[in-house]
């Protein structure tokens, strides 16, 4: 709690004091009005000297000039416990909001807190403690065990593992060694490790990081832009309606009090605050709860939109698979290991991939006389044998006895050891392990339609999207067309449907532009596609697509609540109070009550454990 | 130029609003943007005007409420 509000919460507690014996002592009028009265001016003296100074200031219609009507009016129609009780319970309410308002303030600034405070740089052999402002690229800095890395940089000495949890929301830490690169915001966990700066602070990624989250909520959602102007029309139409309610019925049935009376507790609801204070602070939560789950969202508007996105559409390589190739199949170990030592040489991602899967053991003296032939393999002596790896074509033109091509999708690799055939390598690009069940949950979630865009041929194309279970592909898509695509998508979207896209961000920024909501997947460390997107999803998780939309849908659900609820209790209560049903205290209770309501209600919406 | 400034005290939404509006109104204002969860003022303004603006601003969040103090951020 603030000063502030400990001295607010003086006063009510002293105010509360009167009030309660303005009910119990049995005494005469004069008393029983002294001490309601003593209750409203210690809580309520402030407002009233605001309220005049405002009136001055030409400012009318805030809520200090309505309740200083509200309850001055109340006292002068004789309603006392009413007048003090109204002043009583907006001080709580005010003593709430500011409260709450600070408390997820603070929660986001904590979520937040990844700003390191110092860098130790390397100066002539020892160390000096500066503001990592100060450091330079190039620049060597140590960071020993329980530190934040202070800015990007790559790791010179040491080994160590990293938590990147509070970038990526990933708990699992990261191992990082020599020539690893390390990014600014993650804590180095056990190994000292000395590093070279590659990037200033400014730049650095826990500094843009920093900047998005703090002005995302500077784009205001459709709902905020609603709800001011509501407010502004509100308030004044209520009032009109009061001071119409205190006149022409008063002289029309001459009795004054009664109509008086209703028209102070209609000034009493007509606040705009439940309202105008649950739906931003809903958005709040809802955008720092999604950045503590490693997904950033640029702005309300787009949290928005997340949770009105019917369509899912995925770039295939590197978001629903690995994108690099990997060996999914191989005859015998044999074959492999021949394979492996005939493309030791080369630099190839297929060759690559070989060379992986059988590990570090690969003797290059068994090898000699490699020569490549572009387009169709490689020939070269192994243990003395001539040997072929390549393609179909390798084969048949060396009139390889025994060879037969397999039917397999992925590319295929034939081995043929002095003309004979000993067999195939598949090498494909594989799912990701939690793409199949990102895609469930998406459906799970309501997300009708989910399309795959690729590059490749038709036959990996349409495996690889029956694998992950995507309702429909499109393949053989040259970059352009793949914005084509996305266009014809959305001209059949309906209406308020949304349809998201998701990339890398590196080669598809206008297609993530193109769409209603770009998201980007292992954005951690790429300038570029935190540029290009409107979500960012820190690490290479595609369920977290699934937690954005859940977060989205979540506060979009607590949003439409509070504007039903309070509009809705606001206008029962303004009925019932016009035709004589309800007390001013009712109307506390819809001013008051309902804004304590929808505060809690938006406090729910940082909350994203578990989703 | 877009310039950005902290605003210490707010704890009204509707205030805020009610000053966001009225910054609108300021003529070397060519837009505004009052972010009351981050506190944070964004107004983007006629460079040639840049003091005078900040008077005409300070003067209409103090219109509203006299507990709000404004600082460069």
């Amino acid at each position: 709690m603030t000063k502030q509000n400990k001295k607010d919460l003086y006063k009510i507690l002293a105010a509360a004091v009167f009030f309660v014996l303005g009910w119990v002592v049995n005494a005469g009028e004069a008393v029983r009005f002294c001490l309601f009265f003593a209750a409203f001016i210690i809580c309520g003296l402030e407002v009233l000297v605001n309220a005049v100074r405002n009136i001055i200031n030409g400012q009318v219609f805030d809520e200090e000039f309505l309740m200083t009507v509200a309850t001055v009016g109340a006292f002068c129609v004789g309603e006392y416990p009413e007048g003090a009780a109204v002043m009583l319970f907006f001080q709580i309410g005010e003593l709430f909001q500011s409260y709450a308002v600070n408390k997820s303030r603070r929660s986001i600034s904590d979520l937040m807190d990844i700003r390191p405070d110092f860098a130790n740089v390397l100066v002539d052999g020892n160390t000096e403690r500066k503001d990592p402002y100060d450091v330079k690229v190039g620049d060597i800095i140590v960071v020993n065990p329980g530190e934040r890395v202070p800015l990007d940089s790559v790791v010179l000495t040491g080994e160590s593992s990293l938590d990147t949890s509070a970038l990526t929301g990933e708990s699992v830490p990261r191992d990082i060694a020599q020539d690893s690169e390390v990014l600014s915001g993650c804590i180095n966990i056990n190994g000292v490790i000395t590093a070279r700066v590659e990037k200033e602070y400014s730049d650095s990624t826990v500094n843009r990081i920093l900047d998005l989250v703090e002005n995302a909520s500077n784009k205001k959602s459709k709902s905020e832009k609603f709800i001011t102007k509501f407010a502004r029309v509100y308030t004044p139409a209520v009032c009109i309606i009061a001071l119409v309610l205190a006149v022409v019925p008063s002289i029309i049935t001459g009795n004054w009090s009664v109509w008086v009376y209703r028209a102070l507790s209609f000034l009493v609801v007509s606040c705009p605050c439940a309202l105008v204070i649950s739906v931003p602070l809903s958005f709040f939560g809802g955008l720092g709860g999604a950045s503590k789950q490693g997904v950033l969202v640029k702005g309300s508007n787009y949290l928005e939109a997340l949770a009105d996105v019917k369509t899912v559409v995925f770039d295939k390589t590197g978001t629903l698979t690995e994108g690099r190739f990997k060996v999914v199949e191989a005859v015998s170990d044999k074959v492999l290991e021949t394979a492996a030592l005939a493309e030791s040489a080369s630099s190839h991602p297929i060759a690559a991939s070989i060379k992986n899967a059988v590990g570090n053991s690969i003797d290059t003296a068994r090898v000699s006389g490699i020569k490549e032939q572009a387009g169709f393999g490689v020939i070269c002596t192994v243990d003395g044998k001539t040997t072929l790896v390549g393609n179909a074509k390798l084969m048949q033109n060396n009139g390889v006895t025994g060879f037969a091509e397999t039917q397999h999708t992925g590319t295929a690799v034939y081995v043929a050891q002095d003309g004979e055939y000993l067999g195939h390598i598949i090498v494909a690009d594989t799912l990701k392990s939690d793409s199949r069940k990102a895609i469930e949950t998406l459906k799970k979630i309501g997300i009708t339609n989910t399309v795959m865009l690729t590059g490749d041929v038709k036959e990996i194309g349409e495996k690889i999207a029956a694998e992950v279970g995507v309702n429909t592909v499109y393949t053989d898509l040259l970059p352009d067309q793949k914005v084509e695509k996305l266009e014809q998508i959305l001209a059949k979207s309906s209406g308020k449907d949304k349809v998201c896209y998701v990339g890398d961000g590196i080669n598809d920024a206008p297609v993530l532009a193109r769409a209603d909501i770009g998201i980007a997947m292992g954005a951690l460390g790429s300038d570029a596609a935190i540029e290009a997107a409107d979500v960012v999803i820190m690490n290479d998780e595609i369920g977290k697509i699934a937690t954005a939309i859940k977060v989205a849908q979540k506060t979009l659900a607590i949003v439409k609540q509070n504007i039903v609820f309070a509009i809705g209790v606001k206008v029962l209560v303004l009925i019932l109070v016009a035709v004589g049903h309800a007390s001013m205290w009712s109307a506390v209770f819809a001013d008051v009550g309902v804004a304590v309501i929808a505060i809690l209600n938006a406090i729910r919406a940082l909350n994203t454990k578990g989703m | 130029m877009t310039k950005t400034y902290r605003l210490t005290g707010l704890c009204c939404a509707n205030c805020a609003a009610r000053m966001e509006r009225l910054i609108e109104k300021i003529d070397t204002v060519e837009e505004v943007t009052l972010n009351f969860m981050t506190t944070k003022l964004i107004v983007e303004m006629d460079e040639n005007a840049v003091a005078e603006t900040e008077d005409k601003i300070m003067a209409a969040i103090a219109k509203v409420s006299k507990e709000v103090v404004m600082t460069r951020a």
